[in-house]
Order: structure tokens, then sequence, then C-alpha cells
């Protein structure tokens, strides 16, 4: 296929200065390239480059947090790591993968591809946006430099009380835990708000409900999950800090707390939490396997509807965590019916897909075997989530191996290996050329072989008595061969995952050194919306704001019914891809009140667990940036007058259109 | 047959994305005032997990100061009240910038704010009466669950005199016209809404008590 | 060439390989549990009734789930074989048809798992209110508590008729190994003294949450005399993997005997190397421990870091582990495990050695929390390092060993 060169994205000269001197005090920033042109920026598709690049160096922290587990599990009565070490690994592991991998992975994807999915040009609120991204890595970091600070949070990823008090975790590392996530979950917050807003309000024209792609779909059910549920796990933190910081009595005992409100809320929030992380990579798949199934998705309407009816029903189940904590059984009754019943519109999926496939013709690319892996292993950790389920025996898996094996197939066997798969999808349109795809096929099996090998066994292990978050075992319980084998699958893993960041040097490298930095607009010959632009889009996303007709409105212009009722090709998507216009439309300028409003947010943070004074400054600091943010100079300042323009390029010195591109915000 | 003609723009025009919508978003309802909706309902949620925390701790205090001892139902209801009343006088506030009467509206945002601003006196004054009265935070969970459920509330009153006195800045050098209502508006949304959940909190801590 | 038609329709058949595959699924986990000896903790090797009804419900949810799987993924690979693109049908003349849905296979996979989610969540609801059912009043009565990092168990006599709120637990009290009549419904009252923990016995019962504040009543029983093993599991700071029981279950009449023993106070030793023990252990060790006979440890206060909560010692050498089941207080030889709770009667089936190095400097033998500067602001986890010298060791030994 012919490489399309698509015109550069135009760099917009200097703004004039305004005739009334501006409330900021500062002019906005004009750097597009150069590293300050990443830390102002606003543009949604740096921002989910710099949320896809700081996930995964998360992911391979958490990566190494997990290789020193089963190093240290392979055999009984392990001595790599102490007692105290373990306990802040695992806890960590979880910690960073939950927060800094999966959901900000989604996060990433969802920054990049939802305005261009709904053909829009960025998102409601793209500052908004830049502060997300640089409040969640201020977490990352709080949370991580508790390794440098006196030491990690060490009472596991929900870290139940009142073990999580000061009394019995008189270290920092639990206020590392709570800061940090406290931090993060207001990066969680705003970019909820932002999603749903965009998603509900800047649908290109024509785009009804139903015609809003799955991947979309998803992520916005996600979104609204995640509005509702960070608030209440706010509010635990909030409850927790005061109570190690300023004496409260939240979960003190001996004042007549009950350490269940702690379990409560926590679940009331990690329930649907896991519903958020596997949501976008539910709407993944959705995208992925009808594109080289080279059919529509099978029953559209009801993966939609089986989406919102787990968005509403995750609300619902909370108390699955808590079967063993002596709720009563009608308590236990009611949450084990009601979490079988969330199996249903999830099973219902599955189908689909492979109804999907059905008839199809199917091209193994590595995004559709990570598609095909994503939904069979999904299939697996769903039965055993059905298994516990039936709340007597959960009383034999809960807090057990078996109930890892359980999570690590619905997230990582579930969301993480269709993030692989949307990686090699949507590579090329993000950085104008693929991802080798041979090396894509051994990544693929190597991390299947790895992670089948790794949590496997971990079924067994659960039901043969090992509990979870021991630092080690004893010989004689039978665990020895299951371990070994699983630490090995581990290593195999970890291989699987170099193979992946190998393909990504080494595709970047061979790219640029043929010169390749575009390519054609749809390599994939695919379906949504995103696949008119060229690869990469420019800074504006669309030169022109779409029309959508159809559902799989880019597919629909390359092919349509004949005379007989067949589907045949009618146009390549060059001929009828979105195409220059002779005018740039004028996006907002960057900013720097978004990476300053959290660095004060981090400064805050570290404020309360060090220093007050150190609040205090923070606090001023976010006042101040806040209301400079508010009242910077809008991008709606006296433009120059046109300059004459060429007749040819329709480039420079083009009119500048100016367009309402989302709120000022 | 798709159809690459349509959408197509006359040169000089403006593509709108949503002609006949105003504002030109898919609702017709704008991102800011979207996103305030959504702002609110999620901080529903959080008050709502400090009020429950609060509702299941009422009763449960082992020593100290119970509700009964402490709290002061008249001084209260008078706040409450003073409170309610900025609620009315935000909506003067949002009237008079719609109508574009700069000068009102800026007395309207001022009286709201001095409103706002007599209620958090009252809290202040109430919350010393009680410390003095041997309610401190750290002294039983009743302490810790009331003060930190009416301080996050009063945290969302403070911050919503700041956003009003910062209107009443913009108004002042010319920057609030009748065009950019909207903004007051929105931040009426905010502090309607501060005032809701204080109606819920007043009625759940202070009316009804064991 | 000859058609041979089938002799049953394909889809049953593959349907009847699904449900094989499936079982056979079920049966290698299964197998790959139960192929390994020594399998202390085993779930799938219940004991007692009560883990024998939890087995019985979930073993046809896991066939179930087997064979969903297997049909899920089998059939998945078929389509992938079967509908892959051929080099020759990738043109443009050649795009499959749309097929947009199917009414009547969405009615089909949504009503069809929820009407067998409908039969396992009755199975369910029954075995839950089942499971909850409380001993009669005139069964053993244990309350366990949960303290980092070990179990206590408290036994009350009261007689039958007696109401729960009137029950004091404080008839016998031991710590580690749990002893129980076989064949009896035991009643257990939950509770912590400072933060959650779990208690499992895998082969006997599923596990309970114990929470500090709270009370949790609960039970366990096992259908033959033998000793069973459980662990804490959930997260309770530097030793919770070390957090082990067992419980041990006696032939009726040997419980009978047990618990007259248990009863009795120890003697206070009158001479030699005990006395001199018995005189050190209350200096060193009477703010923490009870030997019922000799001294009382102060009660425990509402702190969560308590003095006086250490476990009880009267018998110490009636039971087969110390040190939170960590180490074999009995020496683990066929001799002197055919001995059962009786074995101290022969000194050479005490583990001395062991005992000693324990006292010698608990923190070094398992994580703990327990400082010097701790143990004076009565804030100690665990045992402290109470700096005994070799003469010490040996009166406390003397002594200890005399608690049979």
């Amino acid at each position: 296929m012919a490489i399309v060169e698509a015109p550069q994205p135009l760099t917009i000269p200097e703004p004039a200065q305004p005739e009334s001197t501006p409330m900021g005090v500062f002019q906005r920033p004009t750097k597009t390239t150069g590293w300050r042109s990443w830390v102002t920026t606003i543009d949604h598709k740096k921002i989910g480059k710099m949320y896809g690049f700081a996930s995964i160096v998360f992911f391979i922290i958490g990566g190494v947090e997990a290789l020193l587990i089963r190093t240290q599990l392979a055999t009984p009565n392990g001595t790599l790591l102490s007692a105290q070490v373990y306990n802040e690994i695992f806890t960590m592991h979880g910690t960073t993968m939950i927060f800094l991998v999966v959901m900000p992975l989604g996060v990433a994807f969802m920054n990049y591809f939802i305005p261009l999915q709904i053909g829009a040009r960025d998102v409601a609120f793209p500052r908004l946006n830049a502060f997300g991204f640089w409040t969640f890595l201020a977490g990352g970091i709080i949370l991580n430099s508790s390794w440098l600070l006196g030491g990690a949070p060490d009472n596991g990823w929900y870290n139940y009380a009142p073990n999580s008090l000061v009394v019995f975790s008189p270290t920092h590392g639990i206020d590392f835990w709570t800061v940090g996530l406290i931090t993060t979950g207001l990066a969680s917050l705003v970019t909820s708000i932002n999603i749903i807003t965009t998603v509900i309000n800047m649908r290109a024209p024509g785009m009804t409900w139903f015609k809003v792609p799955v991947f979309t779909w998803m992520s916005l059910v996600g979104q609204f999950m995640l509005l509702f549920a960070i608030p209440v796990l706010t509010a635990a933190q909030f409850m927790l800090l005061f109570d190690r910081r300023f004496g409260a009595n939240y979960f003190e005992v001996s004042q007549g707390a009950d350490p269940l409100l702690w379990e409560h809320l926590f679940w009331i929030f990690g329930h649907p939490e896991v519903y958020i992380m596997i949501m976008p990579a539910f709407g993944m798949t959705s995208d992925i396997v009808p594109v080289f199934s080279r059919k529509p998705l099978f029953g559209y309407k009801v993966m939609v509807l089986s989406g919102i009816a787990i968005g509403f029903l995750g609300w619902g189940v909370w108390a699955h965590h808590m079967f063993t904590s002596g709720m009563g059984p009608v308590s236990v009754a009611a949450f084990a019916v009601g979490s079988m019943t969330i199996a249903i519109p999830t099973g219902v999926k599955i189908f689909n897909w492979m109804a999907t496939m059905w008839r199809g013709q199917i091209r193994f690319t590595t995004a559709m075997l990570f598609a095909i892996g994503m939904f069979t292993m999904f299939t697996l950790g769903g039965v055993s989530g059905i298994t516990h389920a039936v709340a007597p025996a959960d009383t034999q898996q809960h807090d057990t191996y078996y109930i890892v094996a359980h999570f690590h197939y619905v997230l990582f066997g579930g969301a993480f290996l269709i993030f692989m798969g949307g990686f090699y999808y949507w590579w090329p349109k993000i950085f104008g050329h693929k991802l080798s795809e041979k090396l894509g096929h051994w990544n693929f099996w190597l991390m299947m072989i790895g992670f089948n090998m790794t949590f496997g066994p971990q079924h067994v292990l659960g039901l043969q008595g090992m509990p979870r978050r021991v630092y080690t075992y004893l010989p004689g319980y039978g665990w020895e061969l299951w371990n070994m084998v699983s630490t090995i699958g581990s290593y195999i893993l970890a291989l699987s995952v170099l193979l992946f960041i190998i393909n990504v040097v080494y595709s970047r490298r061979k790219a640029h050194a043929a010169g390749q930095y575009t390519c054609e607009p749809d390599p994939w010959d695919a379906r949504t919306l995103e696949w008119i632009t060229p690869s990469p889009p420019p800074e504006f996303d669309f030169w022109e704001i779409p029309e959508v007709r159809d559902l799989d409105e880019a597919w629909h212009r390359k092919y349509a019914e004949d005379e007989n009722g067949r589907l045949v090709r009618i146009a390549k998507m060059e001929d009828v891809m979105d195409k220059p216009t002779g005018r740039i439309p004028h996006m907002p300028s960057p900013s720097y009140w978004p990476i300053v409003a959290a660095f004060a947010v981090m400064l805050i943070g570290y404020g309360i667990i060090f220093n007050l004074g150190l609040c205090a400054v923070g606090g001023f600091l976010l006042f101040l940036s806040v209301v400079a943010w508010g009242v910077e100079p809008s991008t709606h300042t006296e433009l120059p007058p046109p300059e004459p323009s060429t007749p040819d390029s329709g480039e420079s010195g083009a009119v500048r259109e100016i367009e309402e591109v989302g709120a000022n915000v | 047959m798709s159809d690459v003609a349509v959408g197509q723009e006359h040169h000089g025009e403006v593509h709108d994305p949503y002609p006949g919508l105003s504002p030109h978003t898919s609702t017709g309802v704008s991102h800011s005032k979207m996103g305030m909706w959504i702002f609110l309902a999620s901080d529903c949620l959080l008050f709502g997990a400090f009020i429950s925390a609060y509702l299941l701790y009422n009763g449960r205090a082992q020593q100290g100061p119970t509700p009964e001892d402490v709290i002061n139902i008249p001084f209260t209801s008078t706040s409450t009240f003073v409170l309610l009343m900025s609620s009315l006088t935000m909506v003067l506030a949002v009237s008079s910038a719609h109508r574009g009467d700069e000068r009102r509206l800026r007395l309207w945002l001022v009286t709201t704010a001095f409103l706002g601003a007599s209620f958090i006196a009252g809290q202040v004054y109430e919350f010393t009466t009680m410390v003095h009265e041997g309610l401190g935070y750290t002294t039983n969970i009743f302490g810790s669950s009331f003060y930190s459920l009416t301080g996050f509330h009063g945290v969302h009153v403070t911050i919503g005199i700041m956003l009003l006195l910062i209107m009443l800045g913009m108004s002042l050098r010319g920057r609030l016209p009748k065009e950019k209502a909207e903004v007051v508006e929105v931040i009426g949304l905010y502090w309607h809404f501060v005032d809701v959940v204080w109606i819920v909190i007043f009625t759940v801590v202070y009316l009804i008590h064991k | 060439m000859i058609h041979r038609p089938t002799s049953r329709p394909r889809g049953s058949r593959r349907t009847r390989a699904a449900i094989g595959l499936g079982a056979a699924l079920a049966a290698v986990v299964a197998f790959g549990a139960g192929c390994v000896p020594n399998a202390k903790q085993d779930s799938l090797k219940p004991k007692g009734h009560y883990a024998e009804t939890i087995y019985n419900l979930v073993v046809p949810v896991f066939i179930v789930g087997g064979v969903i799987s297997v049909l899920v993924i089998g059939v998945t690979l078929y389509f992938a074989i079967r509908y892959r693109a051929k080099g020759d049908e990738t043109d443009d003349e050649n795009i499959p048809e749309p097929i947009h849905g199917s009414t009547v296979l969405e009615l089909g996979w949504t009503i069809t798992p929820a009407l067998i989610l409908l039969v396992i969540g009755f199975a369910t609801v029954v075995t839950i209110f089942k499971l909850d059912k409380q001993p009669p009043e005139q069964n053993p009565h244990i309350e366990v508590v949960g303290q980092q990092w070990w179990w206590e168990f408290r036994y009350d006599l009261g007689a039958a008729g007696t109401n729960e709120s009137d029950r004091t637990y404080s008839d016998i009290v031991t710590a580690n190994d749990m002893v129980i009549p076989a064949g009896e419904d035991v009643s257990l009252r939950m509770s912590s003294r400072d933060v959650i923990h779990g208690w499992w016995v895998p082969e006997l019962q599923g596990k309970r949450d114990v929470v500090p504040g709270r009370t949790t009543m609960f039970n366990v029983a096992a259908d033959k005399p033998g000793t069973y093993y459980g662990q804490c599991t959930v997260i309770c700071g530097l030793s919770h993997a070390n957090m082990r029981f067992t419980v041990i279950a006696l032939p009726p009449a040997e419980y009978k005997a047990w618990l007259e023993a248990q009863r009795k106070p120890a003697k206070m030793p009158t001479s030699g190397l005990a006395a001199d023990g018995a005189a050190l252990f209350k200096t060193q060790c009477g703010e923490c421990h009870t030997v019922r006979g000799v001294h009382e440890a102060p009660p425990p206060d509402k702190s969560p870091l308590t003095a006086g909560a250490a476990p009880d010692l009267t018998h110490l050498m009636s039971r087969p582990t110390f040190a939170s089941g960590m180490f074999d207080l009995r020496i683990n030889s066929k001799r002197c495990v055919a001995k059962g709770l009786d074995f101290a009667e022969d000194p050479s089936c005490i583990n001395s050695a062991e005992l000693r190095a324990w006292l010698h400097d608990p923190p070094a033998m398992l994580p703990m929390a327990a400082e010097e500067s701790d143990v004076e602001k009565n804030e100690v986890r665990g045992m402290p390092d109470l700096g005994l010298s070799p003469a010490a060791l040996d009166q406390l030994v003397a002594f200890l060993e005399t608690l049979k």
C-alpha cells in the first residue's frame, strides 16, 4: 500500500499581543516542539501518549515487584525478602498495577481515541485533561517515593483498618498510600468529568447514541462508574488520613468504631473499580474483533445495553468481597445472588464476540490474536468468578491463591491482553508506522504461555489451602511444585514484555531509518471514525468535522451494497478520508497552569505527610494557579490580519478559522 | 454512497458542527454547565459517604459529649436560614447577569458572599463553643464524624465564597458581561448544591438524633 | 463417494464431547491438587461435614464452569480455524455477509445462563442458611480470639441452656492447638484483640474473619479423630504468614479426659531448677503469661496493644506445637506422635532445644514488632527478647516442662 504523506501539522505562529492587558500575568506558552511543548500541552493526543508512556513505566516497576514476589515464593522458607519488605512489595505491586497501570492505560487509549471516534477535535476541557495527567503522575510519584522515604505501604492494596492505623503501622508507608491515591483519585475524577462531557456533548453531527463506537460507549459507562466510585474511596481515605494524622476516631475500635466501615466504603468503590478497569477493555475488543473478522460486531445494541447493565449492576455486589466478614446469612445470600446476576450481561458479550467471528474472514494479526486471547482468558476468569459467587465456596476460596488466580485472569488475561491488542491495532494511527507483526506474534504466544503458566497453577494452590499475602510457606503442605511452575511462568511473562519493548524500539528505528513518519490512514481496513484521519492525525484531528450517517461510518464510506444486496467496495479510504480544506482550525493554546496546579497538589500531599507548613504553601500555590488558569487569556484573542496566501499550498498564511473547541477550560 | 460533499464549507464561513443548536454542542447545553452538573453528581457521593459514616456511628460514642449535650438547634437554624437566603440572592445575581445589569450583579454577588461568610462565621462560633463544652475533634467518634462532615461542607462553602469574590473581581474589571452570564449561572449551580447538602446535613445531624 | 449419514446430530456429539472435556478439566485440576502428598490444608479433601457440604455444592459448579470454559474456548478455536481468511478470499469481491445480530440467539444465550445460574443460586442460598445453623447449646462452646500473631482458644463449660450473653469463655484457656471432640458440632464465638485476622482450617470448614470490636458466631466439626491444619488468612502485619494453628479432634472419651486434665491448675514446683524457673517466670514472663496455680497475669486491657494477652501456659506440655503453631513442641517422630497429647510423659519427646531457642530470642525466630522500648510502654506485639542468660533459660525450660 502506498504511504500517504499527510501534511505536517502546521506550526501556529506566535499570537499577537491583545489590545488589553490580559488579567493573567503570563502569556500562554506557544512552543510546539521540544520538552516544553509536552509540559504545557493540552492536546489530547499528546496527553494520551504521556499516559501510555507513564503507564508502561509503572508496569515495569510493578512487574519487577511481581518477579520479586514469585522469586521469593518459588521455594518454601524463601529468604530473598524479609517479611516487612515482602509485605511492602505485594502491596505496591497491587496498588501500582491497579491505579498506575490498568486505569491510566485505559485512559491513555480513551484520551487519544475518543475524540477521534466521535469526530471531535479534542476533549471538552483540554486544560483539565492536562491537569488530570500531571496529577496522576504526581500521585504515582508520591506513592513510589515511599520506597525512598521511610518505607512503602505494607497492608495490601485495600488496606483494612485497624491494621492501617498508626499504632499498628507506625511508619509513613500508609500515609503515602492514602495521599498518593487521593491524588490519583483527583486525577480520575476530573478526567471522568471530562470524558463524560466530551462524549455527551461533542459527537459529530449525525452521530446519535447508537452510532457511537463500542470503545467509546464502554469507556463512557466506565467513566460514569468512576465518577461515583472515586468520591466514596476518597471519603474513606480522608477518614483514615484524619485518624492517622489528626487523631480522629473513625477506625478506633476502643472508641466504638467499626472496622467494617472501612471494608464497606472501600468495596463500594472497589467493586465498581474492577468494572471500571474492564470496561474500556470490553470496548476495545468490540472494536478490534469485527475489523479482523471483516464483519460488523454481532449484536451492537445488546453489547451497548449489556455494558450499561453492568454499569448499574456493578453497584449492587460489593459485599461479595466480604462474604467471610460475618455479615449474616441474609446479606451473604443477597450479594451472592446479585453477583451471579451480573455474570449474565458479561457472558452475553463473550457470545457476541464469538458470533462476530462466525462466518467471518479472520485475519490473524497480532491485534486479533490478543483480542481472542482476551475473551478466552476472560472466560476462564469469569467462570472462577462465578465459583466465588457461590458464597459457601467462597469461604474456602477467599483470601487464597485461587482469588489471586481469578483476578489475574480477568485483569491481566482480560484487560491487559486487549490493551496489548490495542497497542498493535492503533500503533500505526498514533505513530505513523506499524509494530512488527512477526515480533508481535512471538510477543503474543510467549505472553499467553507465560501468563497461563503463572496463574493457572495458582487455582490449585488456593484450593489446596495456600493463603495469599504470605511472605513464605512451610514445606510439607504440597505447594512446592505449583509455586515453582508459577515462578517459571512469571519469568516467561517478563520475557514477553521485554519482547514488546524490543518491538517498539525496533519498529520505530526501522521506520525512521526508512524515512517513514506517516503511513496510510487505514492500514487494517477498519470500521470506526478514527481511521478516516491521516496517520498520525494533525493537531486539530479533523480538517473538517465529519457528517456521520452510519454506525461504522468509516466502513460505510468504503463499502456499500450493490443491486444484488452484496457488499462491495465503492472507494478506497484514501479517496474518502478527511482531507485538507485550506483552512486550519484554531486550537486552544497550550497552558502552564495545569502542571503548576498539579505540582501544587503534590506539595500539599507531601505537606500532609511531613509538614503542614508545606501544605499551606501548596494550597496557596494551588489557589493562585487555579485563579490564573481561570483568567488567563482565552483563545479568542484578537488575531493579526490574514497574510496574502499563496495559491498552491493553502497552508501558511491561510485565514485562521476561529472555532469553538470545547469550553475554554 | 457516502457523500464527501456533505459538510463541505463555503469559504469565509465558519463550519458549525451543530447548526441550529446553541451552544453548539450535541445536547445544546454548554460544556461548562454539563461539567458542573456531572461534578455535583459525584460530590453527592462524597457527602453520602461522610453522612453514612456519621449515621452508622450515631449513638455509639463510648464517652464524652453526645449530640444532645452540644447541639444548639436554635442557633444553627438561624445560620441555616442565612445560607438559604444566600441561595435566593444567588438566584438574583444570576438573573441580573442574564439581563446585563452589572451593578445589580455585583450587589447580589457581594450579598451572597457576605451571607455565606456569615454562615461560616456562625459555624466557627458554634464549633468553638462545642470545643469549650468538651467536644474536640479527637474526643470520641461523634466528634470525629461530626466535625469532618460539617468541616467538609464548610470547605465547600468557603471555596464557593472565593468563587463569588473572583466573579466580583472579574465583573469590576468588565470581564463579566451579559454574554458571559453563564459563568455566574454555573457557579450558582454549585452554590445551590452546597445549600441543599446543608439541608440534608442539618436534618440528619441536628434534627434527627438518638 | 458414499455419503454415510452420521448416527447422531453433530451438535449433540459436540456437546457431549464438551461435557466430557469439562469434567476432564475439573478432574485434572482435582487430580493436580490431590496428587500431591501431604496436602495438609486441602479444601478438596473435606474431613468435616461443614467442609463436605461446601465441597458437594462447589464440585458441580466446577464441572459446569469447566464445560462452559471448554465450550467457549473450543468453539472459538473452531471458528478461528474454520473461518480464517484464505488467500483468495481477501479481495474486495468476497466480503462476508454483514450479520448484525439475531434476537433469537441473544435471548437464547441470555436465558440459558440465567437458568443455570438460577439453579446454582438456589442451591447456594439453601446452603448458606444450612451452614449458618448454630450447634445445640449442650455442644462444646469455644471462643476463638485472634491476636498478632497467634490464636487463643477459650472454652466455656457452662451447662446446656446457658445464654450466649452469660458465657464467660474462661473455664479453659489455651492456644495454638484447638482440641475438640470428633463427630460433634462445635460452636465458635470469634473475635479479635487487635486487627482483622482470618481463621481457616480448610479440611473442616470455610474461613471466618475475626474483627476487633465485633463478635461473630461460627461452627466447626471433624468427622474423625485427627489433626487438622489451619492458618490466618487476612494480612495482619509481619507474621501473618506464621499465624498458624491446628484443630485436634479426639475421640469423645479422650476429649472428656482432656477437659478434666485442663481444668486442673498447675502445681507450683518446690525444688530444683524448676522452682527457680517458676520464680523467674513470675518476674520475667508474668506481665503477659498466666499459669493457673502459679501466676495470674494482669487482665488484658481494652487498648489494642495489650499486656497480659499472651498464651496461657498452664498446660503447655499438652500442646504439640508452640509459638503460633510454627514450632513442634512434640518431637515429630512416629513414637512421640503416637503418644498423642501425653507426649510430655516421656521427656525425650519434648523439643526442649527449640523451646530454648525461642525463649532465647523470639524476634530472631519469627518476625515481630517487640522492641525492648515497647515492653516498657506496654506496646508489645509479639514476644520480646528478654535477654535471658543461659542459666535463666535452663531454669525456665525446666519449669515449663513441668506444665503437663
